[in-house]
């Protein structure tokens, strides 16, 4: 029977509704001011761009920080998140001691562009009470 | 015919002997061949192997390196590309595993109470002078020459669990809201002895060391921009905000042997884990932060005198009848308590201030064979005396005693043995309580931190300490006290090794209960301390770390500060061996000796993970 074979044919010559309408708008969604040359041109989204651009920045910087983490032969970065926005570098979780502590704020604020970085790190120190 | 056999017969031989010479070399041959082809193969998973290796470490190399690209300026113009693709997701199991925290730390010490060549005298008041707290040296006279420290209280090897603990934590994000339920669970545990009840020669605890909940514990909630919210047992702001302060944590010489540590003891009351607490941490407000927690006290009596609801032991450690006292939460226990802590930080330098409130701490069990001569007298006087009837608690004293003592329990039926404590108002005996020897505990303290870019690390800390006794009660206030501290850590070889050096000392105290064997009247408000440290710590790798530590503290006549409280597995301190082996709530076993004088060196590593 040769009814699949031809059967599929025909229909890959045609886009059926559903996905039509479904590549009409991802392509209307993709759409640049230079795809659209034949609409009226609108105002540059000027602002938008500044917050795309500092977003990347931050992701920058972010991914500096943690490399920088990792390649530290000192610190155990597996329990530290890295963040950052704007470009104030928020180190977070659990350090070892003060010595860790003070090497991962050392390079957290190396690293960050805005005026400061913020420490939202602890000291893991659970010690049993004397009496 | 014949010949045409043999010749057959010659070519079958001749092509059996090929066919028998040609197999092996055929079959060597193939074998060759075969051998060649699987080896080419080897070859080409090898490479396959090699490049997919070399495509993951491309992948994980292209998703790290996304980001760094140079960043597009800030005012240029046009779609800005997505800074890299979404990070494949984590394995569950991975992420499970990345929750687990914890630190393995033991030691091995050598270390000295300094108290061997101790004395101690039966003191009391000169003929004729009329006893008041606070007189002179002239007052006392020395009527003689009591028992010297028992045990070994010299130099002493050991080796000791500091801080090892294990905890879970994570974070559950609710629903779609921007809101994250958080939890860890923790516990402390010896890395060098079997787990068990917190049990010693000189206290009783029924927590158990290994035991999870031994340790920080919460639920709680947090969202980004509002800060934190938790409930459960933990470490107040009063202590987690100074920390930082403290290169010697879990150390000896580590600087809650002084700092939140009102006794002098092993405990550090501003400086302890409290249950049922609910504690809120603010977001960064540029630079500045703050936390503050409320701890319920959870009491069913008015004086604390039990244990917490739902808690093991009573608030500030041990349980009722800790050291031989009766069974009540009067060695130090509280009822409410509140903890503040305001932060700055900027560049490398951090200032700190913080608060923490205990309500209605009691110690009503400091009177029970105290050693104070001004105790011995407000005891002469009886239970008829309305002075001593005011501060003194009779009616405790003649439970112990019963019909023993006619005189001050005229109301015990003849023949009554009481608890079978003889009486006695100078230790090894019963003697009463005091009375009303509850009241409102807080400490205050204000540090300062500064990192230099060479790597140095300047701390300091000034701290005061007060229970708000009457002034009655004010003559046996040890509680009452400064405190200051200074640490200097230098960074070498890179952060490879790091040395520090502290300094502790403890102010005079208003007043003393005379509790230690040695109480030495003449020296009244001879009650200072001073604690040096140094250490060294050698990082290894990321997680592990060699160090040697050395500690000493030298304590006037009167005090008895030791070299390993708030963290140090094996606490030096100045108990002598003295233990009793019967239970009578008369305060008889470790006797505490002041002007102790502890050195000790002590050796280990630590392992972070």
């Amino acid at each position: 029977m040769t009814g699949r074979g031809s059967g599929v044919g025909p229909k890959r010559q045609r886009i059926g509704l559903p996905p039509a309408a479904t590549l009409g708008v991802a392509l209307a969604a993709m759409a640049t001011p230079g795809h659209a040359a034949d609409r009226p041109p609108e105002p540059k989204p000027l602002a938008e761009v500044i917050v795309s651009a500092s977003r990347q920045n931050d992701a920058v910087i972010t991914a500096r920080v943690e490399r920088a983490l990792a390649d530290d032969p000192y610190i155990y970065g597996e329990h530290i998140t890295v963040s950052t926005s704007n470009g104030v570098v928020t180190c977070e979780g659990i350090v070892g001691d003060v010595f860790e502590l003070f090497r991962v704020l050392r390079l957290c604020r190396k690293f960050s562009t805005g005026k400061r970085m913020i420490n939202g790190l602890e000291i893991n120190a659970v010690l049993p009470d004397g009496g | 015919m014949a010949k045409f056999k043999a010749i057959r017969l010659l070519v079958a031989l001749l092509t059996a002997l090929l066919v028998v010479g040609a197999w092996p070399s055929r079959s060597i041959a193939a074998a060759d061949q075969t051998n060649e082809q699987i080896r080419a193969l080897q070859q080409r998973l090898d490479e396959l192997s090699k490049q997919i290796d070399e495509l993951k470490k491309q992948q994980a190399a292209a998703a790290k390196a996304a980001p760094a690209a140079p960043a597009a300026p800030a005012a240029a113009t046009g779609p800005v590309k997505p800074a890299k693709e979404a990070p494949p997701p984590e394995p569950a199991f991975e992420k499970f595993m990345k929750g687990f925290f914890g630190t393995l730390d033991a030691s091995v010490d050598y270390t000295t109470k300094g108290m061997s060549d101790e004395e101690a005298f039966h003191w009391g008041y000169a003929p004729g002078v009329v006893p008041a707290p606070g007189l002179g040296p002239s007052a006392y006279v020395n009527n003689g020459l009591k028992v010297g420290p028992v045990g070994r209280v010299g130099w002493l090897g050991a080796m000791s669990t500091n801080g090892s603990n294990i905890g879970y934590r994570g974070t559950h994000k609710i629903g779609t809201s921007d809101v994250d339920f958080i939890y860890q669970v923790s516990t402390a545990f010896s890395v060098d002895a079997a787990p068990g009840l917190q049990n010693t020669w000189t206290k009783q605890s029924n927590t158990v060391l290994g035991a999870i909940g031994l340790g920080d514990t919460y639920i709680g909630f947090q969202k980004k921009g509002w800060g934190r919210l938790r409930f459960g047992e933990m470490y107040m702001p009063y202590k987690t905000a100074t920390d930082r302060l403290n290169p010697f944590a879990g150390e000896l010489g580590n600087y809650s042997v002084v700092m939140g540590n009102s006794g002098g003891d092993n405990r550090v009351e501003f400086g302890t884990r409290i249950d049922h607490v609910v504690s809120y941490s603010s977001p960064d407000l540029s630079g500045f932060s703050f936390d503050a927690a409320y701890g319920f006290g959870q009491q069913i009596t008015y004086d604390n005198t039990t244990s917490p609801l739902g808690s093991a032991d009573c608030s500030g450690a041990n349980v009722g009848g800790s050291g031989n006292l009766l069974l009540n939460c009067d060695d130090g226990a509280w009822d409410d308590s509140y903890s503040v802590d305001f932060k700055y930080e900027t560049g490398g330098l951090y200032l700190v201030g913080a608060y923490e409130m205990h309500k209605r701490v009691n110690r009503n069990s400091d009177g029970i064979g105290s050693n104070d001569p001004y105790y011995g007298y407000l005891a002469g006087l009886g239970s008829g005396n309305a002075l001593s009837a005011s501060i003194l608690d009779w009616g405790t004293y003649c439970t112990l005693v019963g019909s023993q003592d006619p005189g001050n329990c005229p109301g015990a039926a003849a023949g009554t043995p009481g608890l079978g404590v003889a009486p006695g108002f100078f230790a090894d005996g019963g003697s009463p309580p005091y009375l009303h020897d509850i009241a409102d505990e807080w400490a205050a303290k204000i540090g300062i931190q500064y990192r230099f870019a060479f790597g140095l690390t300047v701390s300091a800390m000034w701290e005061e300490m007060h229970r708000n006794l009457p002034a009655i009660l004010m003559w046996q206030n040890e509680r009452q006290r400064t405190g200051d501290w200074l640490a200097l850590s230098q960074e070498l070889n890179g952060g490879a090794d790091l040395v520090s050096i502290g300094w502790a000392h403890a102010g005079a105290t208003v007043g003393d209960p005379g509790g230690q064997h040695n109480f030495d009247p003449t020296k009244a408000g001879n009650d200072q301390a001073n604690m040096y440290t140094i250490s060294w710590h050698h990082k290894l790798d990321k997680q592990l770390t060699w160090y040697l530590d050395a500690a000493e503290t030298v304590n006037d006549g009167n005090v008895h500060y030791d070299i390993g409280a708030g963290g140090h597995g094996i606490k030096t301190d100045c108990h002598d061996g003295t233990h009793n082996i019967v239970i009578d709530y008369s305060s008889f076993g470790p006797t505490t000796w002041g002007g102790c004088h502890e050195i000790g060196v002590s050796t280990g590593v630590n392992f972070k993970f």
